[in-house]
């Protein structure tokens, strides 16, 4: 098994939020496709995006991609700045930077 | 190890190219959920809009840049979860056909969304 250590959930984060994404883009570009059959099909899949259960699951995308593109940069940092230097605080800042932005945010999405 | 058979580059260029595309995508997707879900707000997306805004050439090119790098970024890290997990060469060989056959189909139908000139309706 893994040894858990700093930056081990960050990992899996980082791949569990990837897999998210990739599910949602699929998705997306699906219901985007729309345009393509006409104005009907297009506003109707944009009325079924404004029900509650979508505005929760928009809430979701947008902590999944906070935390991956934060995350991303950490990784950057880490491969080709002096980030290597840095290790802990990098993981650290990461979950300050996300928990801050996606709870302001969230507010405005939910708002 | 079944590792050894399966592969014969490093994934050193698709380990850089992830990076790049990855730092790229920060910048994309920030503006494309900035100005689709705070500024402009899904509730006010309407097929009018859309096309009013694919109507112009810059954000129809961001849009389709955005498609590529996105794909690409997102297929290449199913790529590597793949290639973690998956060590018979046989079955990593179907996992990344099904993912490379179902990335092409989703961005065919994402090019067609954003390439296609649609016409604004006149109500």
């Amino acid at each position: 098994m893994y040894k858990w250590r700093g930056g081990m959930l960050s990992w899996i984060l980082h791949r569990v939020s990837g897999i998210g994404l990739v599910i949602f883009i699929i998705i997306h570009i699906e219901g985007m496709f729309h345009i393509a059959k006409g104005p009907k099909a297009f506003n109707d899949v944009i009325a079924m995006y404004n029900t509650p259960l979508f505005k929760i699951l928009e809430i979701f995308l947008f902590a999944a991609i906070m935390f991956h593109a934060i995350n991303g940069i950490r990784i950057v940092l880490l491969d080709f700045a002096s980030g290597s230097k840095y290790p802990k605080p990098l993981v650290w800042s990461t979950y300050i930077v996300t928990g801050v932005v996606f709870i302001i945010g969230a507010y405005f999405l939910w708002t | 190890m079944a590792y050894k058979n399966a592969t014969s580059n490093s994934g050193a260029v698709s380990w850089y190219l992830q990076r790049i595309t990855g730092a790229i995508l920060f910048f994309q997707v920030l503006f494309h959920f900035g100005v689709y879900h705070f500024i402009t707000g899904v509730s006010n997306i309407s097929y009018n809009v859309a096309i009013e805004r694919l109507a112009n050439p810059w954000w129809k090119m961001f849009e389709f840049s955005f498609l590529i790098f996105a794909l690409y970024h997102g297929a290449n890290g199913i790529k590597m979860i793949i290639d973690d997990y998956i060590g018979v060469p046989g079955w990593r060989l179907a996992a990344l056909t099904v993912l490379y056959v179902g990335m092409f189909v989703v961005f065919m139908a994402g090019t067609t969304a954003i390439i296609v000139i649609h016409k604004p309706v006149v109500y």
